[in-house]
């Protein structure tokens, strides 16, 4: 084959496509004029898909659609089976759920007998119940949060001890020579936690009988240094709030976001705790 | 054509049954034909076709216009077809091409005499299609047989234009030298 045919050939296919470029096009067209081999060459190609484009065409069976609905339907069918066997399952799977938090909930809210070292734990400071006041916030934080079973023993526990109850109480959380030494400004809180669980909930005291329920996400938590082991919890008088404490020199230093001052200025030096024996001076500042 | 009206993909993608109904009716020659001649068997065609509508039954939702839709039937078809030719090695030397017997069976029973000599003149296409390896049988079947143009050809197979114009000329200088008595200049 003449090299030039050899150039051409790779094009030819596309030439009766009327698929190359002008350029490309052009090229085939004056060599073809002068080559009959390539010639040729492009008339059996344009035979050949002439067979093929007249080569019959036949139709799918006339059953086909029957075939393929009647196949639809038995899966249909297969699967209606399952269907309430799989709802069953599902039902059976959310009621063991519901009753796994139902006693986790109960779990949580029970006194613990023993707080882990706090450099290991972390509370979160962002409280989730907010414009509770102290006046009138137990029943509907108790409505909310808690069974009212359960708070109701818990109150009642406090309540009969009177103020100092709620010392005695914090001090059931653990030993008290390691935990509960109240450091605290203000009014007394009462911070507990189960820190093992991913939401935290912990109950502060604003005023003796009054419980706020406070349930932290953890990626919500905000900086608290624990290198010195202690937890500090802080809420207002009616308005619970984001805090945090910083450790400086032998100090706690416990502000409120500057967002909280400028809402509440004032309202942020009520409600303090340390659950943790710490020699430390606490130190609330207002700037 | 059903398929091209944007109701009907409309209806399709809402998972109408008589929009899947018009679906079967509208693709289900291209499709058989497409298995046939790929696969050169008859039955195996049949149930290609039912496998693609079955398969597209559950997947109608996501079409969204007309070419989607033909690219994703004639793609599911060639996928199907390609998996029955795995493990069927004679195949690949154009053995057990069962065209005839399957044609014989069907519509091609009753056939005029006088038409035999198209008949023969198939089954010598059809053999010559069955010796080109899978990649130029489909792209020649898709161009020459179906009608489609290169840029439908490449969202077919996931090409690129130049591919399907080389792959194309290699798959007809093949079938020129298997079929080169009946189509010499």
């Amino acid at each position: 084959m003449p090299e030039k045919c050899a150039d051409m050939i790779g094009l030819l296919s596309g030439y009766i496509d009327g698929e190359l470029s002008a350029e490309e096009t052009a090229a085939v067209e004056e060599h073809a004029a002068s080559c009959e081999n390539c010639r040729k060459e492009i008339k059996r190609l344009n035979n050949i898909t002439e067979l093929l484009r007249n080569i019959p065409k036949y139709q799918a069976s006339t059953r086909l659609l029957s075939e393929v609905r009647e196949e639809i339907k038995k899966r249909r069918t297969f699967r209606d089976l399952l269907r309430p066997a799989l709802k069953l399952g599902a039902g059976l799977a959310v009621a063991a759920l519901v009753l796994f938090f139902i006693k986790h909930n109960f779990a949580v809210h029970l006194p613990q007998k023993t707080v882990p070292a706090s450099n290991e734990i972390s509370f979160p400071w962002n409280l989730a119940k907010k414009n509770m006041s102290a006046q009138d916030s137990r029943p509907q934080a108790d409505t909310d949060y808690y069974g009212g079973g359960r708070t109701e023993s818990f109150e009642s526990d406090l309540s009969r001890k009177g103020p100092s109850a709620g010392l005695a109480g914090q001090s059931a959380v653990g030993s008290n020579d390691q935990i509960c030494s109240p450091a605290y400004l203000g009014e007394t809180g009462v911070l507990r936690g189960l820190p093992n669980q991913k939401n935290y909930i912990i109950r502060t005291v604003d005023e003796w009988n009054d419980f706020y329920p406070l349930v932290f996400p953890e990626k919500e938590m905000p900086y608290v240094d624990f290198s010195a082991k202690m937890v500090v919890g802080v809420c207002g008088p009616g308005n619970l709030r984001i805090v945090t404490a910083r450790a400086a020199k032998g100090k706690f230093l416990v502000s409120c976001h500057n967002e909280t001052k400028k809402k509440h200025p004032g309202e942020y030096s009520c409600c303090l705790k340390v659950i943790e024996k710490t020699d430390l001076d606490i130190e609330f500042t207002r700037d | 054509m059903a398929a091209d009206n944007p109701r009907f993909i409309r209806h399709l993608s809402a998972g109408r049954k008589s929009a899947f109904n018009e679906l079967v009716y509208v693709f289900k020659d291209r499709v058989f034909n497409t298995a046939y001649r790929f696969l050169g068997d008859w039955q195996e065609a049949n149930s290609v076709a039912r496998e693609l509508f079955l398969s597209a039954n559950g997947n109608t939702k996501s079409f969204k216009d007309e070419s989607r839709l033909s690219a994703w039937i004639y793609r599911k078809t060639l996928n199907i077809c390609k998996d029955k030719l795995k493990g069927r090695e004679s195949l690949k030397n154009g053995a057990g091409f069962e065209g005839a017997r399957g044609a014989q069976n069907s519509r091609f029973r009753d056939m005029p005499h006088r038409l035999f000599g198209k008949k023969e003149l198939e089954l010598s296409v059809q053999a010559a299609l069955m010796v080109l390896p899978a990649e130029c049988r489909e792209i020649v079947l898709l161009r020459d047989i179906e009608g489609l143009s290169y840029g439908q050809i490449a969202e077919i197979l996931g090409v690129e234009g130049g591919a399907v114009k080389s792959k194309l000329s290699e798959a007809r200088f093949a079938l020129k030298g298997s079929l080169a008595g009946l189509i010499d200049a």
